[in-house]
């Protein structure tokens, strides 16, 4: 898979997710997975949804938010289980 | 005593934990509910408006919302019954009536004081059978009388 096809799937994968859940797709971080995110996940991937999700709530509740290129369980407000799907976000004082 | 690398480390992770703070703000995106293995919501004492998008309920495991002190309003709409065992919003600015309560079969602590929740108790609470804590000041029609269960 070419990063033009790797771009266009996680995009498709992106829009469809959202156009059941009803939310509005976030560009700015589908283009940092898509382009910037040196973990490169691919798009067949079980984690490739959860990364865009976690990143973009987290983007959003936290403007000044740095992304890592790390697993996102290995995120400090990020907490997931042995099969490293996400089963809880903490942000507070 | 600290060595210097272990100072500088704890330096290093204060300031982290201080950014985060300072910007903790926003509404709570949809993309939470993109989280289907998602049991716990813990996003607490900031300055989130908005309120709890109807979606978030549907995740299928989710166990506690507790987005306490923040500035959230709005009504809370659940559209259908959810997993969610703990919710705690004390200390937000939510309105409407606490119906939203009856979906949430399993529910064994809510915690909903100092909001604006205003109506009556909904007769249905009373199968709430797990719910071994609560607080709550509703005020009822709008009244200034006040109720606590």
């Amino acid at each position: 898979m070419d990063a033009a096809q790797r771009a266009a799937t996680l995009t498709d994968m992106v829009t469809d997710a959202h156009s059941v859940d009803e939310g509005s797709l976030d560009s700015n971080v589908l283009r940092w997975l898509v382009s910037a995110d040196e973990y490169y996940v691919c798009p067949q991937a079980d984690n490739a949804l959860q990364r865009y999700a976690a990143a973009a709530v987290l983007s959003k509740l936290v403007p000044e938010y740095e992304m890592s290129s790390g697993h996102e369980c290995s995120w400090l407000e990020i907490l997931c289980d042995a099969k490293s799907q996400i089963i809880g976000i903490k942000l507070s004082k | 005593m600290v060595s210097s690398t272990r100072q500088t480390l704890i330096n290093l992770y204060l300031s982290s934990a201080c950014s985060l703070i300072a910007g903790l703000s926003g509404e709570l995106p949809e993309e939470l509910s993109l989280l289907k293995h998602l049991e716990d919501i813990s996003i607490q004492k900031g300055s989130i408006k908005g309120t709890i998008p109807p979606n978030v309920f549907k995740i299928p495991n989710l166990k506690q919302v507790d987005v306490d002190k923040n500035a959230m309003s709005g009504i809370i709409e659940v559209r259908e019954e959810s997993s969610v065992q703990r919710l705690d919003i004390n200390f937000n600015k939510f309105s409407g009536s606490i119906d939203f309560l009856t979906l949430f079969p399993n529910i064994t602590e809510a915690h909903l004081d100092n909001n604006m929740f205003n109506g009556s108790i909904p007769e249905s609470l009373g199968d709430l059978t797990n719910l071994r804590k609560s607080n709550c000041k509703i005020i009822i029609d709008a009244t200034i009388s006040a109720y606590r269960f």
